[in-house]
């Protein structure tokens, strides 16, 4: 799990859009499970789940109608199936024949990020997947995408919520006007910087970021 | 705190002109300016060929029409509820302005103020309009006139709004403090009432327009109509002077009747704020639907919802695109726009009728005339296709499924409910024409057009439909398939541009297709019904062309960014 951190007009979600094949980048090259996503993108967005900070979701799609969109789109073969647990699981289960106009902000988050997970992907992209929740909410999502991750899931995760992604993230990679300032394990960054020692992700991004400017 | 009122104002009309402007440095928006602004000078400035006329008949018969829309109007106020978005404000003004402190006159002062830009424009507008009408009165009063017309019926509509809001508001009590407003409110709506019971059976009884005319002259002439209109009359009055001396003699009382109401609507102190929440987010709503061409699911979509289509979980992924859009084709309002061109197409067969009215082949002329429309306007009416579906570039660009096949789904998605609306009217016109043996076609030739009509209502529907995605996709700056900031001028002048650019597009996508069946047709011509052939060969044509740009539109589509 790698927790991508920056200040606000960094490049996160630039960086996150690119590597989900939004938008093309302006050079180097994005590989997912072996893929590379400019020579075959079907292959390479087939194993991948980008779940963006506003949910985008279809007007007029109920709940369950955006799985089963889903499912077909990816060829997810046991969707009837899953379509039910999942919903279970992210606590829509009552709100399946809404529409998106009738679910609230937290709803419609958990609808995108059940819409990322139905396929199962390899890597798992997530852009402020908590924004909207409330904590109960938040504390499940955080299970959930550790869960995925513990199942094998490569999982870049952006957010603001520092102890959110010091306490989920393996790695970390802080990046400011769209430029790496740290990558590696917060162990690895604060032993790189003697001045940083015994201080938490919070002073340290702040530190890093304050550095930069 | 009307210094930040103003400065908010003051801001927000050069910031939108400056953004205007700085679009103009790009071609495309220059462009569209020049065609938006010789629309305008078409319409209304162009030098009049004949000098001004003496007053027509049109100022001096209109008056009357003009006071009785007036007092529609003002009846309108107290009468429809939709008349509370006369409350509505701005989604950032209710943010920044209701929690500020700022006292409820300040905000009706404000609304007023913001209001008047607008009314300002209109009455700028419509002077040019009515300079071609043969009125002689001199522009500026025109203008002055048009203004006082405006505000009078801007402010009644604020009043009537308040105070409906403080009736529902206050029950009891609120009637106490605006009961002579309620008074003449409900006055009028009895006096129009009167009328119309007394107008009604004349205009049932005429014969001829000018018999309907009379009736409604006559009515309005009645004791209890003159009274009603006397108050509307002296607000038209200065737009229908047609002297200076008319006009200053008229002008004094709509002021009088302009500031009466100025002070009425700014003294009333009601308690609006919640209202005007409500009334704002009416508003966005709407704004939000119309800038999306109806693709907001409307309220009854959720009963709607409950009826779905099934869709196998493995398959096609492209299908999965087209389930979608039929989905929302299905929840929206987007069918019933279709029944707009069903109206033009009994209005245009009407020449059709015959001596035994309204008979069988008036219907089948009224099919066929729908199924030429649709030919025409389908894909403008239909966006059931990449058009709406541009809000969710980003989620379509994170699908497996390459670009080509994903616009081909989009296309498929507008083109084939086209298509079998147009196959069910012909089949319609087929079988109502059946047993006609007076029609120019002999019933062979019939079928053999019903039988090829899938293949060529196909074809030529996927080549409109395909041209106006191709137009998103390429130019998303001069088809407005999202939602522009700051229009103006030059938002007219990119749709004039557009359509003629379609237009063009389209024609010039015909000249293979009518060149190669040109050439069969001339290989083949002593064969009978060779012409059935040559047709059959140009929608493959057509067909194949289309298949073509789907291609090159998926390649654009992987490249596009949102």
């Amino acid at each position: 799990m790698l927790g991508l951190v920056g200040p606000n007009g960094a490049g996160k979600t630039t960086t996150l859009r690119t590597i989900s094949g939004i938008i093309a980048p302006t050079r180097g090259s994005i590989s997912i499970a072996g893929h590379l996503l400019a020579a075959e993108p079907v292959a390479a967005k087939q194993r991948l789940a980008f779940i963006p900070d506003e949910p985008q979701l279809f007007e007029y799609l109920t709940v369950e109608e955006h799985l089963r969109f889903v499912g077909r789109m990816y060829g997810v073969a046991d969707a009837p199936a899953r379509i039910p647990a999942l919903l279970a699981e992210l606590e829509l289960s009552e709100k399946q024949r809404a529409l998106p106009t009738e679910l609230s902000r937290g709803m419609k988050q958990k609808l995108a990020i059940a819409c990322g997970l139905l396929h199962d992907p390899v890597a798992l992209i997530l852009d402020e997947p908590l924004t909207g929740l409330d904590p109960g909410g938040m504390r499940r999502m955080r299970a959930t995408i550790a869960a995925r991750a513990r199942a094998g899931a490569a999982v870049i995760l952006s957010s603001h919520l520092l102890h959110l992604v010091e306490e989920l993230c393996t790695k970390l990679l802080v990046i400011n006007h769209g430029r790496t300032i740290a990558y590696g394990a917060l162990e690895a960054i604060v032993a790189e910087r003697p001045q940083l020692a015994g201080r938490d992700l919070e002073e340290v991004f702040l530190a890093l970021t304050s550095d930069q400017q | 705190m009307i210094g930040a009122l103003m400065y908010l104002t003051r801001l927000s009309i050069r910031n939108r002109f400056a953004l205007q402007t700085r679009r103009l440095r790009q071609p495309r928006y220059a462009l569209a300016l020049a065609l938006g602004v010789a629309y305008f000078w078409l319409i209304l400035l162009r030098p009049q060929v004949q000098p001004s006329r003496a007053p027509t008949s049109l100022w001096t018969n209109f008056e009357t029409v003009a006071a009785l829309g007036v007092l529609l109007l003002l009846v309108g106020g107290w009468v429809f509820s939709g008349e509370r978005m006369a409350l509505a404000f701005s989604a950032a003004e209710l943010q920044f302005l209701f929690p500020a402190p700022l006292t409820r006159r300040g905000l009706i002062l404000y609304k007023l103020f913001r209001s008047q830009l607008v009314i300002l424009f209109n009455a700028l507008i419509w002077v040019f309009v009515l300079r071609r009408s043969g009125s002689v009165l001199a522009a500026p009063l025109r203008f002055v006139g048009t203004w006082m017309l405006f505000t009078n019926l801007s402010l009644h509509r604020l009043g009537a709004a308040l105070v409906r809001t403080s009736l529902v508001e206050h029950g009891r009590a609120g009637v106490r403090r605006h009961l002579p407003a309620i008074i003449l409110g409900t006055a009028g709506v009895v006096a129009v009432a009167l009328i119309l019971w007394d107008a009604v059976p004349v205009i049932r009884a005429a014969k001829a327009a000018r018999e309907i005319a009379r009736g409604i002259e006559t009515a309005a002439d009645l004791p209890a109509a003159r009274a009603l209109l006397y108050v509307p009359r002296l607000i038209v009055a200065p737009s229908f002077a047609q002297t200076a001396g008319e006009w200053y003699r008229a002008a004094w009382p709509a002021l009088v009747m302009l500031l009466l109401q100025l002070v009425w609507v700014v003294q009333s102190d009601v308690a609006f704020e919640e209202a005007a929440v409500q009334a704002s987010m009416e508003r966005a709503r709407r704004v939000d639907a119309w800038r999306r061409r109806s693709a907001r699911p409307k309220p009854s979509a959720k009963n709607a919802a409950k009826r779905t289509i099934p869709l196998a979980p493995m398959g096609s992924a492209a299908t999965a695109i087209v389930w979608k859009n039929t989905l929302l084709l299905m929840r929206t309002g987007r069918v019933g726009s279709i029944v707009g061109l069903a109206m033009m197409a009994i209005v245009i067969s009407l020449p059709a009728v015959g001596a035994r009215g309204l008979d069988a082949r008036y219907f089948a002329v009224v099919a066929l005339t729908m199924v030429g429309l649709l030919i025409v306007l389908g894909s403008r009416v239909l966006q059931n296709d990449f058009r709406q579906d541009a809000d969710h570039l980003a989620t379509l660009k994170t699908l497996p499924l390459p670009g080509a096949q994903l616009v081909g789904a989009e296309v498929f998605s507008s083109a084939l409910p086209i298509s079998v609306l147009q196959i069910l009217l012909v089949l319609v016109a087929y079988a109502i024409t059946l047993g006609d043996g007076d029609l120019p076609l002999t019933l062979t030739t019939r079928t053999a057009v019903l039988l090829m009509s899938p293949l060529m209502l196909l074809s030529v529907n996927a080549t409109t439909v395909t041209i106006q995605n191709a137009a998103a996709l390429l130019f998303p700056g001069w088809i407005r398939a999202t939602p522009v900031v700051g229009g103006g001028i030059e938002v007219m002048g990119q749709g004039i541009l557009a359509t003629g650019m379609l237009l063009l597009t389209f024609v010039v996508a015909l000249l293979p297709a009518l060149l190669v069946s040109s050439a069969v047709w001339w290989a083949l011509h002593p064969m009978p019904n060779a012409w059935l052939v040559a047709v059959a060969v140009a929608a493959v044509v057509l067909l194949g062309e289309t298949w073509w740009a789907i291609r090159g539109l998926g390649r654009r589509f992987e490249r596009l960014e949102p």
